[in-house]
């Protein structure tokens, strides 16, 4: 059976216990569905990657109870029971551990449910591990899951969009990166990379789980497991679907520790200015720092480390494709130290990292 | 990995083919250019792969 879960290798690194203490953002990036409840099962937190598989917006699910509209499949003995029980004892730490069926009538979800109250909280969580997804099961209708429809009925009236698994989506023109781009040479001339390239890697974590999602309902593994070419279809058919260009990956440079990633026709390349430059900026060329925070951090989902992706040639300047590169986040001063300087290109970049000495590029 | 050495152990191709083709969805093209042992992407998963990056 597929272990997704963090049962074992996440907590190396996050106590479940001190998840009461997890900003949302931070709940937002674990790749485990977690849902926070006060005593009588309403819904209180509600991660990203629970709303992605159970194909629900937290917006419309916090304040409801989980067991009696949400959940219906989880009413009984076996899992709310459990949670009651639970609550009754007053007792903390991991009060149950136990595998369960979610019935959805997009289909069924086999899950290892653990139930945690962290000491001192005043919540209880459930911590949702997906091991399987398979067809619908044939159980009656009130005893599957709600769907997002079900949940705000009127909501196409509302100006709210959704994509086929149900997630809000927004459609905006090339003209609205147009003006982002301008924002940021107004605002924060020579600055404004460093916000956009952060902004990538916010998204790109969170664009991480949604991949995890489609891995593990299209093949039953996580990203990691799938082969190398798989994963990279997937995330340039992603972006490509978003309409933020193709990125195409090339493995010439791995064996010094680099992806390269090149992408063409970048819709941040295109939405910079090509006349004229407005303001003195070293690296105002670079048009697409959020394209390579997105790489950065995605791809190091996947290595399970942190790892830095960089621009280091755009098609804004006229070049055709943009180039980027991926590497370990030590060597990130060396790289960002040569953007600077003026260096363009993936073999300049990857000459000076071959010199640097490799104690140079720890941090 | 700070010695410049690659993370050890890795499932390595020995194939001294010079290029690999592209994916199916022709959203690939790997260009590979030593002649050496060889990572394959269409055969490596993408953890064994990006554990080489440093």
């Amino acid at each position: 059976m597929l272990e997704l879960i963090p049962s074992a290798a996440m907590r190396n690194t996050f106590d479940v216990l001190t998840i009461d203490e997890r900003t949302d953002q931070e709940l937002d990036t674990l790749p485990f569905g977690v849902i926070g409840l006060d005593r009588e099962g309403t819904i209180l937190r509600y991660n990203l990657y629970e709303a992605q598989f159970a194909r629900l917006d937290r917006n419309q699910v916090l304040g409801r109870g989980f067991f009696t509209e949400v959940a219906r499949c989880t009413r009984g003995e076996v899992f709310e029971g459990q949670f009651r029980k639970g609550v009754a004892s007053d007792a903390t730490g991991s009060l149950a551990r136990f595998p369960f069926i979610f019935d959805f009538k997009f289909g069924a979800q086999e899950v290892e449910v653990e139930i945690v109250r962290p000491p001192g909280a005043p919540r209880f969580y459930l911590l949702i591990n997906r091991m399987r997804v398979g067809p619908a099961r044939p159980v009656a209708a009130d005893q599957l899951a709600i769907q997002q429809r079900e949940l705000a009925p009127d909501e196409l009236t509302r100006g709210v969009r959704r994509d086929p698994v149900e997630r809000r989506i927004v459609e905006v023109p090339w003209a609205f990166f147009a003006a982002l781009r301008a924002t940021c040479d107004q605002l924060a001339p020579g600055t404004w990379q460093m916000f956009c390239a952060e902004w990538g890697v916010q998204y790109g974590r969170r664009l991480a789980i949604d991949l995890e999602n489609e891995a593990i309902e299209r093949s039953g593994q996580s990203v990691g497991e799938l082969p190398m070419n798989d994963f990279a279809a997937m995330l340039s058919r992603r972006l490509a679907q978003q309409g933020m260009g193709r990125a195409t990956f090339d493995f010439v440079a791995i064996r010094d520790g680099l992806l390269v990633i090149q992408m063409s026709r970048s819709m941040l390349a295109e939405a910079a200015p090509r006349g004229r430059a407005s303001a003195p900026d070293p690296i105002a060329d670079l048009a697409c720092p959020l394209l390579a925070g997105i790489f950065g951090a995605v791809i190091g989902h996947v290595a399970g480390r942190r790892l830095v992706g960089r621009e280091v040639a755009c098609g804004s300047a006229g070049g055709g494709s943009c180039s980027f590169i991926i590497t370990g986040h030590g060597r990130r001063k060396t790289v960002d130290d040569a953007l600077t300087s003026g260096v363009r290109g993936v073999d300049a970049v990857r000459e000076i990292l071959a010199r640097a000495p490799a104690g140079a590029q720890d941090e | 990995m700070s010695d410049g050495r690659p993370p050890a152990p890795l499932p390595l191709i020995r194939n001294l083919d010079a290029r690999f083709v592209a994916a199916p969805s022709g959203a690939l093209l790997s260009k590979i250019a030593w002649s050496g042992p060889r990572l394959d992407p269409a055969a490596l998963s993408a953890r064994s792969m990006l554990a080489w990056l440093r």
